[in-house]
């Protein structure tokens, strides 16, 4: 019984995983705190489900091109609203603002297309595969397989990659690296589309897994900033496990208490990081930025 | 008529939530998302002691504001050690527990079921039943909101916690206990948040958990940006211009399938908007640049 919540808790957390590895990178390296990430993911459903049902395309194709469109439309977000407040110097709480703007419009244009309503994307059984006393569907595999394929792909781009440095001179000192010429804005936008895609990723195969329907991404952006701080901000890959955890820990609180509870063990955890290791777990210790 | 005096209600009400928060966003500049949990609790608190045990609306109204100041206390100890961005989660993590715990301790708070027949306000055999006696009564708690805050704002209190804002090291550095400020501020602006809650409650008689949302703490902080903060008049004016939006819609005949997004789209497009044109607000003194 327990592996079973274990394993459950597992597959949630690879989506809640790349979800945060994509915020964690946009997080770092442009200092935005991205609550219209939840409205990139929400459009990366809808999305999918228009090339589905509307344009009758496959939909690993679908998948693949709502992913695409997913992170141009990040891209577009940082080009359009937040590159012109870091070029006026504005502050966090400007782009905090701008971000949950943005992402209360997107979300309502979504709902206004497509109806507020929650929308199923596939009908019928699911295909399942019995480990032991474990039973796991085909999409809870592609989670897992999905989450492991990029995370790892993270991890060695970010390493070993130009770009992958680039990014993580940025995020280590923003203004050391714009002093030694090193090309901010590329970094930005390739965080932003790379993130973007991530989230988009997940939002994928979230959609196909329980259905769509506006709202969906403000929690998974939550979560996501949850396990961003609770892994350890500046460590990449620390976002992704973090993710992990907070999938486990919620659906154990669902198994020994109810569902009704999940969201609350989430800010528990929030909260008690905050205060007793705001630096995150796995990042060495050091003194909190102003912002 | 009525209509025109229950949009007066809720102006009311919005007004003395945007002067509440604006003490923390304003004066402390401490972004917080976690009024509507204060509105919340304030309205949960009056309505509970009335339906429950047949406390007068006069009586249980001082309860809650004592309530909502020590759950300020509690919500800003842990907080308020966090600055910048960290410091907008612990409130976001606060509102999201408040509101979670409203919806799922069904013993106590009747959960998504909500509370009904809150009875209305009753003073000396003088009863407030009818929507121009609520205004009326929404008046006197929006001018007791702005004669305080106008009273504090004037004070040393006002000038420390302005000066916190500006430059908290000048402050620390001039011997200002900086901590006690932005504690006292908390409780004072989450009592007050009180008095809307439990105007609320009674004026519509029945409250549920969905009225206390995150969404509900944004639109307190849309009311501030679009009116402007760090002082009186922006939060009056953004509350009065926030809340005669929707009214206006109902002219251009938008159906109601899909008012509420439309609605949402324009206060998302003008906390857009001004940040981008006008990051003080249109009658603001402290611009979130």
């Amino acid at each position: 019984m327990v592996l079973q919540f274990i394993v459950n808790g597992l597959c949630a957390g690879a989506l809640f995983g790349l979800a945060a590895l994509g915020l964690s990178l946009i997080y770092n390296v442009t200092r935005v705190f991205h609550f219209a990430h939840g409205a990139v993911y929400a459009t990366a459903a809808y999305l999918l489900l228009f090339f589905v049902t509307k344009a009758s395309v496959s939909i690993v194709p679908a998948a693949a091109l709502a992913v695409a469109l997913a992170a141009l439309f990040g891209l577009l977000i940082d080009k359009a609203f937040y590159l012109p407040l870091a070029d006026k110097k504005s502050g966090g709480t400007a782009s905090i603002l701008t971000s949950l703007g943005l992402y209360i419009v997107v979300i309502n244009i979504l709902a206004l297309i497509f109806g507020n309503e929650t929308k199923i994307l596939r009908s019928g059984i699911e295909k399942t595969f019995e480990i032991g006393t474990v039973i796991v569907t085909r999409v809870q595999v592609a989670q897992l397989v999905a989450f492991l394929v990029l995370f790892l792909a993270t991890e060695l781009l970010l390493k070993f990659s130009r770009y992958g440095r680039l990014i993580r001179a940025v995020s280590d000192n923003g203004n050391l690296a714009e002093a030694l010429g090193l090309e901010i804005k590329k970094a930005r936008a390739l965080a932003f589309a790379y993130g973007s895609g991530l989230a988009a990723v997940a939002a994928c195969l979230a959609a196909v897994d329980v259905g769509i329907d506006p709202y969906i991404g403000m929690p998974i952006t939550l979560i996501a900033a949850v396990a961003m701080i609770f892994g350890g901000i500046r460590v990449f890959g620390a976002a992704a496990l973090g993710g992990l955890i907070i999938g486990v820990v919620q659906n154990l609180v669902v198994w020994q208490t109810s569902a009704k509870w999940q969201a609350a063990a989430t800010f528990v955890i929030l909260l008690a990081v905050l205060i007793f290791k705001p630096q995150g777990l796995l990042t060495p210790k050091k003194r909190l930025e102003e912002s | 008529m009525n209509y025109v005096l229950h949009i007066l209600v809720m102006i009311e009400i919005y007004l003395i939530l945007g002067l509440s928060l604006n003490l923390l966003l304003g004066y402390g500049g401490l972004f917080s998302l976690a009024h509507a949990a204060f509105y919340g609790v304030g309205a949960y608190i009056s309505a509970l002691l009335m339906v429950n045990f047949g406390f007068n609306f006069f009586l249980a109204l001082p309860v809650a504001v004592i309530g909502c100041m020590l759950l300020a206390l509690l919500v800003a100890l842990p907080s308020l050690r966090l600055k910048g961005d960290y410091f907008m989660l612990a409130t976001l993590a606060f509102q999201t527990l408040v509101f979670t715990i409203l919806y799922n301790w069904v013993p106590v708070t009747r959960g998504p079921y909500g509370v009904s027949g809150i009875p209305q306000p009753q003073l000396a055999g003088f009863k407030v039943a009818e929507v121009w006696q609520f205004a009326i009564l929404g008046a006197v708690f929006a001018a007791a909101a702005v004669a305080l805050f106008r009273k504090l704002y004037a004070s040393p209190y006002g000038r420390v916690l302005k000066a916190i804002r500006d430059d908290e090291l000048l402050a620390v550095s001039l011997g200002k206990n900086t901590t006690r400020f932005k504690v006292t501020a908390f409780m004072i602006s989450g009592g007050v948040a009180a008095l809307p809650g439990a105007l609320f409650a009674a004026y519509v008689s029945y409250i549920d958990p969905t009225s206390f949302t995150l969404d509900e703490s944004i639109f307190v902080v849309t009311l501030i940006v679009v009116g402007g903060a760090g002082n009186l008049k922006g939060p009056i004016i953004g509350a009065f211009i926030v809340l005669l939006i929707p009214e206006c819609l109902r002219f251009l005949n938008i159906p109601d399938t899909v008012a509420p997004n439309v609605r949402q789209i324009i206060y998302g497009a003008l906390i857009v908007m001004m940040m981008r044109l006008r990051p003080r607000g249109i009658m603001g003194d402290y611009g979130f640049d």
